[in-house]
């Protein structure tokens, strides 16, 4: 046998050394990153995070545990939210412009890649909208709102061919509603309004209060909200009033900026204030809550890390709005949090508002039912959200004749 | 080692990550006017609520909720004397209006105990239509919710309670900002008040509420009295009229509304205790505190 040259000798024990050197840092790593506080919530992305998963000799065997095990691996690693960001640089600096889900667009936009109707059934929350009006007797308005892609879509990036992308979105829609919206459900179809708006220049960024969505999150401003109220309150049989936008946060920071890690430009959100008339005098009651408010915004959600929460604190099962307009009529709203914003809109025309988000609405839904007959119902959610929802369905029950 | 710094300065990153907040100049007005909405007293709101709804000439709740037809007894065959036919004249007078025949055929259902159960639509209906309103009493209130009438959410009581000792019970009632305040009470101060001072009781608890909820709305039910066999053998609840009467009196000029519930005093209405009642007198009693309270409109009959 030939001896090892020393330098060979060498060469084998750094080798060696190394590999024990990132060995250890491994098992050091997953052993710190064991006991790495966990979190239940990533702010930033506004979205719960994964739990360790339960463990079941069934749920082992069928591999739902791994694939849970890995998600929740992936949501609770230390350091998360920085990887995210190095995996975001890396990307753009290889010319990737979609970043998990999200369009890196021009002009610091960051637009979420739209969810698009495939054809076949009608999504479940369009089931549960169509037995509002056939089976309990609603009249019924649905608005659903169109994404950012769709209505901006000059800011999405040349790999995207985002005007081909929003026509594929438009007419989808169109067919789903040709198809499947049912009789006594009307559709107040905000596009036109929004499309206009954004043909007319101002989301150049030179005046930020005119932008109908927002840069790094995927809600609507309230700009967005503003042009679209006389098309949905019309569609209602009621006016809308004017407003004037007050700025109450200039450096805002989405969902979409967490989930892409592109953290660039910085979001301004606005709130409406009546122009040239009172402030509509309101007490709002929070399912759950003691006491009232007398605002639907909440400083609280302003201050906290998610300043969007200005719009009343963020979601709730239910809560009820009465205002200063006893005589006008009762409006029952169904929705998700794009409907937030457009709420301190709408108080001048009823009387009583009743919003319930059905993902968090813990109530009986054919005693909500029974009890609110003769209100209005609205129906307002994004398009994301509505034709992936399965909460909205299960809050409309067979009615029992 | 490259990993070794890319894991490092990740671990760093993320554990010292946080947001800082300022507010700068151009952000005042909108602060500033988010800070006056929320900081709002909720009176002050509802008393601006109320006065909108006066100029508008809304609905008000009738002063004087509507009276109970008078019972007629029937003439034994026997004493009806001979007559000749009426002649044949059209009517000079309307016949009575719907409410009065709804009235009448509670009336009747009271008398008979053939109560009409209410549907879960029709006490989900009721549920919704008081939302505004809150029950403040005893036991007798605390049926309500045990009858399954109205949900506690609407419903305040202590049982036992008398009116000098109801503060918390109201104060927990008021907390909710209603638009009406009904109170329920039944036997309790009729020994531990005297009818002046029972009156003076409910006078100050008035003004309590006027000066805590400016515009809103106050009622009071009558007292009624223990059955025909308790009465028999407590004067002291028997007594229970001497304390009424003067309440029916006092009320129209206190701007309080007075539901008399005397329509419903049937013995057979009465449990078997002779002060609390059964579940078919609470379903009449919705009915008729609601049309008092809101009036006709939807009131399922």
């Amino acid at each position: 046998m030939d001896r090892l040259s020393a330098d060979k000798r060498k060469k084998i024990r750094r080798g060696f050394l190394l590999a024990m050197v990132f060995m250890l840092l491994w098992v050091l790593a997953s052993v710190v990153n064991a006991f790495f506080p966990k979190r239940s919530m990533s702010v930033s992305e506004r979205r719960a995070l994964a739990g360790f998963p339960r463990i079941t000799i069934a749920r082992l065997l069928d591999g739902r545990f791994e694939a849970d095990f890995e998600e929740y691996a992936k949501d609770q690693i230390m350091g998360r939210d920085a990887l995210v960001a190095l995996d975001a640089a890396v990307s753009r600096g290889t010319g990737n412009v979609l970043s998990s889900g999200v369009w890196i667009g021009k002009d610091g936009w960051l637009i979420e890649d739209p969810e698009i109707w495939a054809g076949g059934e009608a999504p479940s929350a369009l089931l549960g909208v169509n037995r509002l009006a056939a089976d309990w007797g609603y009249d019924v308005t649905l608005a659903v709102i169109p994404e950012a892609a769709e209505i901006l879509y000059e800011k999405l990036p040349w790999a995207s061919d985002g005007k081909k992308l929003a026509e594929r979105s438009r007419a989808s829609w169109e067919a789903l509603l040709s198809e499947h919206l049912g009789p006594g459900v009307r559709a107040a179809d905000v596009t036109e309004a929004l499309r206009s708006a954004a043909e007319s220049g101002a989301q150049d960024g030179k005046d930020r209060a005119k932008e109908l969505y927002y840069h790094t999150d995927h809600h609507w401003t309230m700009e967005g909200a503003r042009i679209s109220l006389p098309v949905i309150l019309g569609a209602m049989g009621e006016q809308a009033g004017s407003y004037r936008l007050l700025k109450v946060c200039s450096d805002f920071q989405g969902t979409l900026a967490s989930v892409s890690g592109v953290h660039g430009v910085k979001d301004e959100i606005y709130v409406a204030m009546p122009q040239g008339r009172e402030e509509e005098p309101v007490i709002v009651r929070v399912d759950g809550e003691e006491g009232v408010r007398t605002s639907v915004y909440s400083m609280e959600g302003l201050r906290s890390s998610d300043p969007y929460t200005v719009f009343m604190g963020g979601n709730y099962g239910r809560f009820t709005v009465t205002t200063g307009e006893s005589g006008k009529g009762k409006l029952l709203v169904l929705k998700d949090s794009y409907f937030n914003c457009l709420l301190p809109m709408l108080l001048e025309n009823y009387s009583e508002i009743t919003v319930v988000d059905p993902r968090y609405f813990d109530g009986d839904p054919k005693l909500l039912l029974l009890s609110m007959q003769g209100a209005d119902v609205l129906v307002l959610y994004s398009r994301a959200t509505f034709l992936t929802d399965q909460s909205l369905e299960r809050l409309v029950p067979e009615r029992e004749q | 080692m490259l990993c070794v710094a890319l894991l490092t300065m990740a671990f760093l990153l993320s554990a010292c990550s946080h947001r800082e907040e300022t507010i700068s100049p151009d952000l005042q007005e909108g602060i500033s006017y988010l800070e006056s909405l929320a900081g709002r007293d909720p009176r002050d709101v509802m008393a601006e609520q109320s006065r909108r709804a006066a100029e508008r000439e809304t609905t008000v709740p009738p002063t004087e909720p509507p009276t109970m037809p008078p019972e007629t007894e029937p003439v034994p065959p026997s004493d009806l004397p001979p007559t000749a036919p009426p002649e044949t004249e059209p009517p000079t007078t309307a016949g009575p209006s719907e409410e009065e025949l709804t009235l009448e055929r509670w009336r009747q259902e009271a008398e008979s105990n053939n109560v009409r159960m209410l549907s879960a639509e029709e006490l989900a209906w009721f549920a919704n239509r008081l939302s505004d309103t809150v029950f403040v009493g005893d036991s007798i209130t605390q049926a309500l919710i045990t009858d399954g009438v109205l949900p506690e959410s609407e419903v305040f009581y202590k049982r036992g309670v008398i009116l000098r000792e109801i503060g918390p019970t109201l104060d927990r009632a008021l907390a909710t900002y209603p638009k009406n305040v009904v109170f329920l009470k039944g036997l309790n101060d009729c020994d531990a008040e005297e009818p002046d001072t029972f009156i003076q009781r409910y006078a100050d608890w008035v003004t309590y509420i006027r000066e805590k909820l400016p515009g809103v709305n106050i009622f009071i039910c009558s007292l009624l009295p223990p059955s025909k066999a308790l009465g028999a053998v407590r004067p002291d609840l028997a007594r229970s009229p001497e304390f009424d009467g003067p309440l029916k009196t006092w009320c129209p000029t206190a701007g309080v509304t007075y539901i008399d519930l005397h329509w419903l005093v049937y013995q057979h209405l009465y449990l078997s205790d002779g002060i609390h009642f059964t579940k078919s007198f609470y379903q009449l009693f919705l009915r008729y505190a609601t049309i008092c309270i809101k009036g006709w409109e939807g009131v399922p009959r």
